[in-house]
C-alpha cells in the first residue's frame, strides 16, 4: 500500500503526542473494512461496531507500544477476528469457536464509478457473479483486491494457509473469467491490437 | 480423450492460479511464462486478461464516512468514561485523606467549643452538600452504593446525580434514564427520586423508574413497599402504588395512569434474566428495543400479535435473541438489520 508511510506517521504522533487527530484519521481510514470484516462474522451490524471499537479502545489504550507493532493492518484484522470470534463464543456459551466454526456472510460493494470498460449491465453481471461465490472465498477475494493484502498476510488473518488463499481466488478468477468472456467488448480489442502492434513494432527495431 | 480433458481442466486451474498470483503481484518467472503462452493463445484469453486485470484495480467508491465517524464518537465516548472511571478513583482517594484529615481536626474543634458550635454546625449541615453525577452510556448498566446504604442500578444511558452526603430528614436524588432502585428503609428521611416530571417519593422499597429523555412516558414500577408519585406541576396529586403496580405519566397530556405489571421484567437487567409468558411479539419488541437499545419494526402486522413463552439473558446477544425467534415460530420471519434499526419480516 502506498500510504503506509503515511500510517506510520499517523502511529507515531498516537504513540508520541497522544495526537486525538491521528487517532482519528487512523480510525477513519480502518473503519469501513474492519467495520466488513467483524461483520462478515457477526451479521450483526451493532455488534461489528462495538468489536471494531473494542480494537480501537486498545489501540488508543496501549498507544505507547503502538511502535512494537509490525504490520499495522495486520495487527487491526487479527484483533477484530479475534474479538468478534471471543463475542460470538460469549453468545453461544462455547470455549474455543474458531472462524472455522463461524458462517462467514459477505456481500461485496457495488462497482460503482462508470469505466470505460464496465458498463451498468457488465458491472451488475459481475457483482452477481461475485456474490455467488462461496462466502469464504468471496471474502479472501475482497481481503485481496480491496485491501490488497498479500496472500500470506491474509493467511495469518483468516487463519488458514497460503494454499487454501490460493485456491479461493483461482476460484475467484475462474468465475469471473467465465463472465466476462461473455462481454466481448471492441474497444479492448482495439486497445490490445494496439499494443500488440506497438510491441512487434519495437522488437522489429 | 478423458485424459485429454482432464489434463486441459488441470491446466486451467494451474492458469487460474497463476492469474491470481499475477494479480496479487507475486509471481514466477516460470509461471509468468506460463501465463504469457495462454494469453497469447486467443484474442479471447486477451480479452479476459485486460479485463480481469481492469476490474482488480478497479477502485470502489469510499462507503460513506457518516457511519465511521458516528461509530468514532462512540468511541469517544468509551475513551471518555474510561478515562474519567480512571481518575474519579483517583479522587476519592485523595478526598479519603482529606476526610481524614477533616474529622481529626473536627474531633478538635469538637472538644474546644462543644456547646458553642452545636448550633451552627446543624444550620450548616443542609447546606454544604456536594454532588456527584454517575453517567451510564449506551449500552451499559452500572451499580451505584448511595451514601446511605441504598442499591442502584442504573440502566443504558442514564444518568443519576446525588448529594455525597444526605441531609438527615430528606434523601434527594436526580434521575434521567431508568433506574432500579433498592432503598434501605429510614424514616426519618423520606427518599425521593426527581426525574424531568415527576417525582417518586418513598421511605423505604424496591421499585424501578424510566425516565428517558426522549421517551414520551415516564414509567414508575413498585416491586415492593409503598412509593408514592407526583406530578412537578402538581404536587397535590399524589398517586399512591401497590407493589405490582406500574404508573405511567404522559409527558404531554400530564395524564397518569395505573396498571397492574408483571413485575418480572423490571428487575430483568439486575437479575440478568427477563422471563416471560405468552407475552406478545409487539411488547417483546419495545423490550428488545429497550434492552440492547434498537429500533425494531414490523413489516408485516399479524406479526405483532404472534405470542411467545420463554426466557432470554441480559448477556445474550441480540443476533441470538432474534435467531431464537426465528426458530421457534410457526410463521417463518426473516430480520434484517441495518445499524441499530431491525427490521422483521414475513419469510
Amino acid at each position: 500500500m502506498d500510504n503506509s508511510q503515511h500510517i506510520e506517521l499517523l502511529c507515531k504522533k498516537i504513540s508520541q503526542n497522544s495526537d486525538q487527530q491521528a487517532f482519528k484519521e487512523l480510525y477513519l481510514a480502518y473503519f469501513d473494512r474492519l467495520y466488513k470484516f467483524a461483520f462478515s462474522i457477526l451479521h450483526s451490524a451493532e455488534f461489528a461496531e462495538e468489536a471494531v471499537n473494542d480494537v480501537f479502545l486498545n489501540i488508543w489504550q496501549k498507544r505507547n507500544s503502538l511502535k512494537n507493532i509490525q504490520s499495522l493492518t495486520n495487527y487491526l484484522f487479527i484483533s477484530t477476528r479475534n474479538t468478534s470470534v471471543n463475542y460470538l463464543s460469549k453468545f453461544r456459551k462455547e470455549r474455543n469457536t474458531t472462524l472455522d466454526d463461524v458462517l462467514v456472510r459477505f456481500e461485496i460493494d457495488e462497482l460503482t464509478p462508470e469505466t470505460a470498460f464496465f458498463n451498468a449491465e457488465v458491472r451488475s453481471e459481475i457483482e452477481q457473479a461475485i456474490n455467488q461465490l462461496p462466502p469464504k472465498t468471496k471474502l479472501v477475494f475482497q481481503m485481496a483486491k480491496i485491501e490488497g493484502l498479500k496472500y500470506k498476510e491474509i493467511a495469518q488473518i483468516l487463519d488458514i494457509s497460503v494454499n487454501t488463499i490460493d485456491n479461493h481466488i483461482a476460484t475467484a478468477i475462474k468465475k469471473l473469467s467465465h463472465t466476462l468472456k461473455k462481454f466481448r467488448n471492441e474497444e479492448i480489442d482495439f486497445i490490445l491490437f494496439q499494443l500488440f502492434t506497438k510491441t512487434n513494432k519495437k522488437t522489429l527495431k | 480423450m478423458l485424459v485429454f480433458i482432464n489434463e486441459l481442466q488441470e491446466h486451467m486451474e494451474t492458469i487460474w492460479r497463476i492469474l491470481g498470483r499475477k494479480l496479487e503481484g507475486d509471481i514466477s518467472p516460470e509461471e509468468e511464462q506460463t501465463l504469457n503462452e495462454w494469453i497469447n493463445e486467443s484474442t479471447t484469453n486477451k480479452q479476459v486478461y485486460f479485463q480481469l486485470n481492469e476490474l482488480w484495480n478497479h477502485k470502489q467508491d469510499q462507503a460513506n464516512n457518516s457511519q465511521a465517524i458516528a461509530a468514532y464518537d462512540k468511541l469517544i465516548n468509551r475513551i471518555k468514561f474510561a478515562e474519567v472511571s480512571k481518575s474519579q478513583s483517583r479522587v476519592q482517594r485523595i478526598s479519603f485523606r482529606v476526610n481524614q484529615f477533616v474529622k481529626y481536626a473536627a474531633i478538635i474543634i469538637f472538644v474546644l467549643s462543644f456547646g458553642y458550635l452545636t448550633n451552627y454546625y446543624i444550620n450548616s449541615e443542609t447546606t454544604s452538600n456536594q454532588f456527584c453525577t454517575i453517567s451510564v452510556p449506551k449500552g451499559n448498566k452500572s451499580e451505584v452504593i448511595l451514601p446511605d446504604g441504598s442499591k442502584i442500578w442504573l440502566n443504558n444511558n442514564s444518568k443519576l446525580t446525588y448529594p455525597k452526603k444526605f441531609n438527615s430528614d430528606e434523601r434527594i436524588v436526580e434521575l434521567s434514564g431508568e433506574a432500579y432502585f433498592e432503598i434501605v428503609h429510614n424514616a426519618k428521611a423520606p427518599f425521593t427520586v426527581q426525574t424531568s416530571d415527576l417525582k417518586v417519593k418513598v421511605l423505604g422499597t424496591k421499585f424501578n423508574v424510566s425516565a428517558y429523555p426522549n421517551d414520551k412516558f415516564i414509567e414508575t414500577t413498585l416491586i415492593s413497599g409503598k412509593v408514592t408519585v407526583q406530578p412537578n406541576d402538581n404536587p397535590e396529586i399524589e398517586n399512591l402504588l401497590q407493589p405490582g403496580e406500574s404508573l405511567t405519566f404522559d409527558k404531554v397530556s400530564n395524564e397518569a395512569s395505573k396498571h397492574k405489571v408483571d413485575t418480572d421484567f423490571y428487575t430483568y437487567w439486575m437479575k440478568g434474566e427477563f422471563v416471560f409468558k405468552d407475552e406478545k411479539f409487539e411488547v417483546l419488541a419495545k423490550r428488545i428495543e429497550r434492552i440492547y437499545n434498537v429500533e425494531i419494526t414490523f413489516d408485516d402486522e399479524s406479526l405483532k400479535n404472534k405470542t411467545y413463552t420463554g426466557d432470554f439473558k441480559v448477556d445474550d446477544n441480540i443476533y441470538t435473541i432474534l435467531e431464537i425467534f426465528k426458530r421457534s415460530t410457526s410463521i417463518p420471519i426473516e430480520y434484517y438489520t441495518d445499524r441499530n434499526k431491525i427490521s422483521i419480516r414475513r419469510k
